[in-house]
């Protein structure tokens, strides 16, 4: 798939991760490259703005954590977020099938 | 300097610096946690490195994407208005506001001195004219010789009056002390008539004194 499309859905993508649990910003993005098989190309970078943009949103929060005497910026899904996701996911869910029924009558 | 330190360095000077602190703390974060990931596959640090700087792709344009967030307010209103406080403005506003803080101290900055003048014997001459004493708002100080006044303060409305000059007219920031001893001597030229505005303070005027004591 390209990665264009699937940059597209990065938000969406994000909160099904966090949906699991909450997470800093690298294992999120290792979690999305390994669900993908490495089909998400995307420049990793991005993942930062896009959790910023979810952040402002408040559909998720976040708070800096140690962890072995590292720092890291852990985000969470908050129930604005819960909701989110679950709208997206029925889009998501109605965009496909719409999608399959158009090309299976081609 | 290695690729991680470069691209965070490009980071950086890409973002303004009221935005740019969680970012390149969780880039910084995250090259660090890549760097540890890879060496547990068997990759060198450099090698890492150089993977973790594509991977995340070009600092220039992940700080694009921070900033277009700012400015189309998809981080909040706060985040719009840190987005125009660029290095560049803010460097502007500091001089603007130093040179504010240098032009409003020098009219803070009382003229005279905080130390009175050394207190000099003024001329005496007998017979002078008894004049009353009297207060005059307008009066002018007596610039002539300049000989500084030293008032002791007797009690509210009564002030003893040591040989000297007088000042201009107005609100004297000199410590009053107690007087030191010897009678108030009279003198021909104008002189000062105090006044007490409150302990500490005395209002300064023209006229002509008597000896020892004022009062008004």
């Amino acid at each position: 798939m390209e990665g264009d499309a699937l940059r597209g859905h990065l938000e969406l993508l994000l909160l099904a991760a966090l949906a699991r649990r909450e997470q800093h910003g690298y294992a999120l993005i290792e979690w999305l490259r390994t669900q993908s098989a490495g089909a998400l190309d995307l420049g990793e970078g991005s993942v930062y703005p896009a959790l910023r943009r979810l952040e402002a949103a408040g559909c998720v929060s976040s708070s800096w954590r140690t962890d072995g005497g590292r720092r890291r910026r852990v985000y969470r899904l908050t129930k604005r977020g819960k909701t989110r996701l679950r709208s997206e996911r029925q889009g998501w869910d109605d965009l496909v099938r719409t999608v399959d029924l158009v090309l299976q009558a081609s | 300097m290695s690729d991680s330190e470069a691209y965070l360095r490009e980071l950086r000077r890409a973002l303004p610096i009221w935005c740019r602190r969680r970012l390149l703390a969780e880039v910084a974060e995250h090259f660090a946690q890549a760097i540890a990931a890879e060496a547990e596959r068997g990759v060198p640090t450099v090698e890492a490195e150089q993977l973790t700087v594509r991977r995340l792709g070009p600092a220039q344009a992940l700080a694009d994407q921070l900033l277009a967030d700012l400015r189309s307010g998809a981080l909040g209103r706060a985040g719009r208005f840190a987005v125009t406080l660029t290095a560049t403005r803010l460097a502007a506003f500091a001089t603007v506001t130093a040179i504010a803080v240098v032009l409003g101290a020098a009219l803070v900055i009382p003229r005279s001195s905080s130390q009175p003048p050394a207190l000099q014997r003024a001329a005496v001459s007998e017979g002078a004219a008894d004049r009353a004493c009297r207060v005059d708002g307008a009066s002018l100080g007596n610039d002539a010789n300049r000989v500084p006044i030293l008032v002791t303060v007797a009690e509210p409305g009564a002030t003893s009056v040591a040989p000297g000059a007088w000042r201009a007219p107005g609100v004297s920031r000199w410590p009053i002390g107690r007087s030191k001893g010897g009678p108030a001597m009279q003198t021909t030229v104008p002189a000062c008539l105090v006044t007490v505005a409150k302990p500490g303070e005395i209002q300064v005027a023209a006229g002509v004194w008597r000896p020892a004591r004022l009062s008004h």
